[in-house]
């Protein structure tokens, strides 16, 4: 039961608590020696649990000499905890590649290797005490890393309930007890309704918020996975397991989606990307659970490829995207939306970044998560129709939900992306700004590459790093619905085909360059001042013309009103702030929105009383 | 041969769409303007202003960035992808494993946002608007289009694949989940063609604005195209069918397409452009029709 890689993964976990350990005791040694460090044995980390899927070892325990009397800590390495190794690891490569380079958190970078070191513990414990002790010792890093920030000593209390939810969990409780616990981590990854403080707490420094949503928010979907699902106790789940998870997953995407179309600066806006994601996660989760009770590995199987495929985007691009919001605030001096604009011109390697970031996340095809979207929504095809009309509501609001999500995805990167790098700069700091260091942007690139080619590829990703851990999970792996071109619902049938799409756009995009240049098109242009309408040009003391006469990124969705807890009223405050178009709002609309509001309620009232009637 | 017959028909299909893009487009005016008691322009208007379009030197804002000159041709190259996969006159293209509705929603996103990404790259203030407007009213839009996906998914059997959706669909045509699921999906296109695409364009000129005119004359011929095919599949010939049968699917398509122009033409003459004010509660009732198509093909797909 003995394998190198385990013990080769704990010696470096080890390694990685020393190198804590020096950097607390020693001030002296340089950010570079423990960041490039720390990059070092969490990127040799990720090799090994890469080579572990690879080579498909059987799983393996190990028992640590140290822990609580009687309950030494037991690290495991089976299929699941490679793949969210890699994810944890390979995120922690980059992020302390960035940490060396760039920023210098106000609590020095002894915390990073440590974070790094607890999240390897809780994705490698094979016992609940282990796993609670890492969350806790990563949670806790976390804050260690940026301990001035405001809502720090909240995301401390929140890791430390869903270490502690985990450890009672792992006791064999009775079933019920089980889904409750499992809302711990749901909460470190911030469900509905404990979601609000992830949108603040992203406001820390850029490696502190970059382990938070691309390293821990993975670690504790895996979390809800291993109670959810790995745990004997679990074969059967009952039926009504799906329902609540599909209804909390549905309100944190369509509030996570809501939030980034609405949010005054790039840090929130990212923490409520984060609460989208999560959300979909645990629509994924619930369909499972759902397609489990109802003994149908095929559709677990998909939905599950969904889930570890977003868990894959999160970590890619979840740490990607705060290490670019800390470029710009470094590099332009603020992460407020309108204090920004016209980076592009400015910091062009960081706006591509933030491009292939957001688009990575965006449900736009070839994106990887259109596929994660594709996956969901096949799944939900699949699943079984025969519960009464209340589950046939869930189904179409869950169908209404990811259309949502996807359509508020692309607000949402237009909106951050076309404020943030285009148009013309808001202030003089913003037409000032400067890209970062070169070796900060290395990991950056690195990223934004992993995000495009995960898109591309995605069939090939998931066959290899996805499919071992579907297979130790329900008994029946993707199989061929994951093939080099793309996804499908089922074995020989037509699905997504990435690599070919991807293919057919270039090749489309080549036809109208070549018809471009054909003789007697001119395609050199003439520059001169924007047209603008035919206004004249702005006088000499607005050198970036008129300011309130540029989109701020006010209203880029409908304004849905969803209760004080979506929104706060001083976020609220906050929006109101930002000058929309020189006083042009949508008032009118807003009032209009209440029509289909009003249809929607007639009509699920009517429904309802279908139902009734019907079961009376 | 099989293969060789698809890609043929493929690129046939494909040289189509391209070619009858901008006449739909000014067929379209040219019933509007006759409706409206108005000689209108020659169908082959927009060709020639194309044509027109493309001989001229585009000018550039100033502080235009790269991604000005680029969004053209993407725009272009998604619009053309969803055109290529969206049949026309026959069954099993080549590209048909391919031809998946969500993909192609995803594609004509994709276009929009392109579109919405270089309005914004100025930085005016009307094409700023246009853009956020774009935003704005996908957002409504999506969720209305999915429930309708699911809807036919479901009377399809778990897929959304349009060539076998379409198969299906020619088995029995318009049963009632298909019916509330037609009425859906064209509330939205109405509403998703109604605010003015000019806010956004303003700033393009030459051979740039073609490919963005072109490309809005080949959105709604695909919108047309997907009505056409997936909800009144008559005379699509069947993967087998020989050149009589392309043929026969070749003119049902084109009347087909005729009708549709018509249709919208006289709609737009009756009601004129449709109100972005107007748009939520259209959407919502397309929200409303979706939702009674899936609940319907659901209840009909426990019976069967």
């Amino acid at each position: 039961m003995n394998d190198p890689i385990l013990t080769l993964l704990a010696v470096i976990i080890a390694a990685l608590m020393g190198l804590g350990a020096i950097g607390a005791a020693w001030r002296k040694p340089a950010r570079e020696f423990i960041g490039y460090g720390a990059a070092g044995l969490t990127g040799m980390a990720a090799l090994l649990a890469t080579a572990s899927l690879l080579l498909g070892n059987a799983p393996a325990t190990l028992t640590l000499p140290l822990g609580l009397p009687g309950a030494a800590f037991r690290l495991g390495l089976d299929p699941l905890a490679a793949f969210f190794a890699v994810l944890a690891f390979a995120a922690g490569a980059a992020i302390s590649v960035y940490a060396a380079a760039a920023d210098n958190p106000p609590g020095g970078v002894a915390p990073l290797p440590v974070c790094l070191a607890g999240l390897g513990l809780a994705v490698l414990a094979a016992d609940g005490l282990a796993r609670g002790t890492g969350l806790a010792v990563a949670g806790t890093a976390i804050w260690a890393l940026d301990p001035m920030h405001r809502a720090g000593a909240t995301q401390l209390g929140i890791a430390l309930l869903a270490a502690a939810t985990v450890i009672v969990g792992a006791g064999a409780p009775p079933p019920a007890a089980l889904l409750a616990a499992s809302l711990g981590p749901g909460a470190l990854a911030g469900v509905v309704p404990l979601h609000a403080w992830l949108m603040r707490a992203q406001r820390a420094t850029a490696p502190a918020a970059a382990l938070l949503s691309g390293a821990l928010v993975p670690v504790a979907i895996y979390t809800m996975l291993r109670m959810l699902f790995a745990s004997a106790a679990v074969a059967a789940p009952p039926t009504w397991w799906g329902p609540p998870l599909l209804v909390l997953g549905a309100a944190s995407a369509v509030a996570g989606g809501l939030g980034a179309t609405r949010r005054g600066d790039i840090d929130a806006v990212l923490g409520a990307w984060t609460v989208r994601q999560t959300g979909l996660m645990a629509i994924g989760l619930g369909i499972a659970l759902t397609a489990r009770a109802a003994d149908l590995p095929a559709v677990t199987a998909m939905a599950l490829g969904g889930v570890l495929l977003l868990a894959a985007l999160q970590a890619v691009c979840g740490s990607l995207l705060p290490l670019v919001a800390g470029a710009i605030g470094q590099g332009a001096g603020t992460r407020r939306l309108d204090r920004l604009g016209g980076l592009v011109h400015r910091m062009p390697i960081t706006s591509a970044c933030l491009l292939a970031g957001l688009f990575g996340v965006a449900a736009l095809p070839p994106g990887a998560g259109f596929a994660a979207i594709w996956l969901l929504f096949q799944a939900l095809l699949a699943l079984p129709r025969a519960g009464g009309l209340a589950f046939k509501l869930l189904l179409c609001g869950l169908a209404a939900v990811l259309g949502g999500a996807a359509a508020l995805g692309s607000a949402g990167l237009l909106r951050v992306f076309g404020v943030v790098c285009l148009g013309r700069p808001r202030t003089p700091r913003a037409a000032a700004a400067d890209e970062v260091a070169r070796a900060a942007l290395r990991p950056l690139l690195a990223l934004a590459a992993t995000a495009a080619l995960l898109g591309v590829f995605v069939g090939p990703a998931l066959h290899v790093l996805a499919d071992p851990p579907i297979r130790a999970l329900t008994g029946t792996g993707l199989g061929s619905r994951a093939t080099l071109f793309g996804l499908a619902p089922g074995a020989g049938s037509p699905g997504y085909a990435a690599l070919p799409l991807a293919s057919l756009l270039l090749a489309a995009a080549g036809l109208v360059l070549w018809l471009r240049r054909l003789r007697g098109v001119p395609n050199r242009a003439v520059s001169g001042p924007a047209w603008d309408g035919g206004f004249a040009a702005s006088p000499a003391w607005l050198p970036f013309g008129n300011p309130v006469t540029q989109s701020a990124g006010a209203d880029f969705a409908p304004a849905v009103v969803l209760g004080p807890s979506v929104i706060s009223a001083k976020a609220r405050a906050q929006a109101a702030r930002v000058p929309a178009f020189a006083g042009m709002t949508f008032a009118a609309v807003r009032t209009a929105l209440r029509g289909p509001v009003a249809v929607l309620v007639v009509m699920a009232a009517l429904l309802a009383l279908c139902a009734w009637i019907g079961a009376t | 041969m099989t293969i060789l017959l698809a890609w043929f028909t493929q690129a046939l299909h494909l040289v189509l769409m391209l070619a009858a893009a901008p006449v739909v487009a000014g067929l379209q005016h040219w019933i509007e303007a006759r409706l409206s008691g108005r000689i209108g322009p020659d169908p082959w208007q927009p060709w020639r202003d194309l044509a027109r379009l493309v001989r001229k030197q585009p000018a550039l804002a100033e502080n235009a960035s790269p991604l000005f000159r680029a969004a053209p041709l993407a725009c272009v190259a998604a619009t053309v992808a969803a055109a290529s996969l969206v049949p026309s006159f026959t069954l099993g293209m080549a590209f048909a494993p391919l031809a998946d509705l969500l993909v192609l929603i995803g594609l004509l996103a994709f276009a929009r946002v392109v579109l919405a990404v270089a309005a914004l790259d100025v930085g005016t203030g009307p094409a700023g608007l246009a853009a956020g407007r774009t935003a704005w009213l996908g957002c409504l839009a999506e969720p209305a289009l999915f429930l309708v996906i699911l809807a036919l998914g479901v009377l399809g059997g778990g897929t959304t694949n349009l060539d076998l959706l379409i198969g299906q669909q020619q088995q029995g045509m318009l049963q009632p989940p298909a019916a509330a699921a037609l009425a859906g999906a064209a509330l939205v296109i109405l509403a998703l063609g109604g605010p003015d695409p000019a806010g956004q364009t303003a700033e393009f000129s030459g051979a740039d604005l073609a490919l963005i005119e072109f490309a809005e004359a080949l959105r709604r011929l695909v919108w047309f195209d997907v009505i056409g095919a997936l909800f009144l599949p008559l005379g699509i010939a069947e993967p087998a069918a020989g050149p009589l049968g392309w043929i026969v699917g070749m003119l049902s398509w084109g009347a087909k397409i005729l009708v549709l122009a018509a249709c919208l033409a006289a709609l737009r003459c009756a009601t004129g452009r449709p109100q972005l004010a107007r748009a939520p509660l259209m959407l919502g009732i397309a929200a409303a029709l979706g939702l009674l198509a899936a609940l319907l093909a659901l209840a009909s797909a426990v019976v069967a």
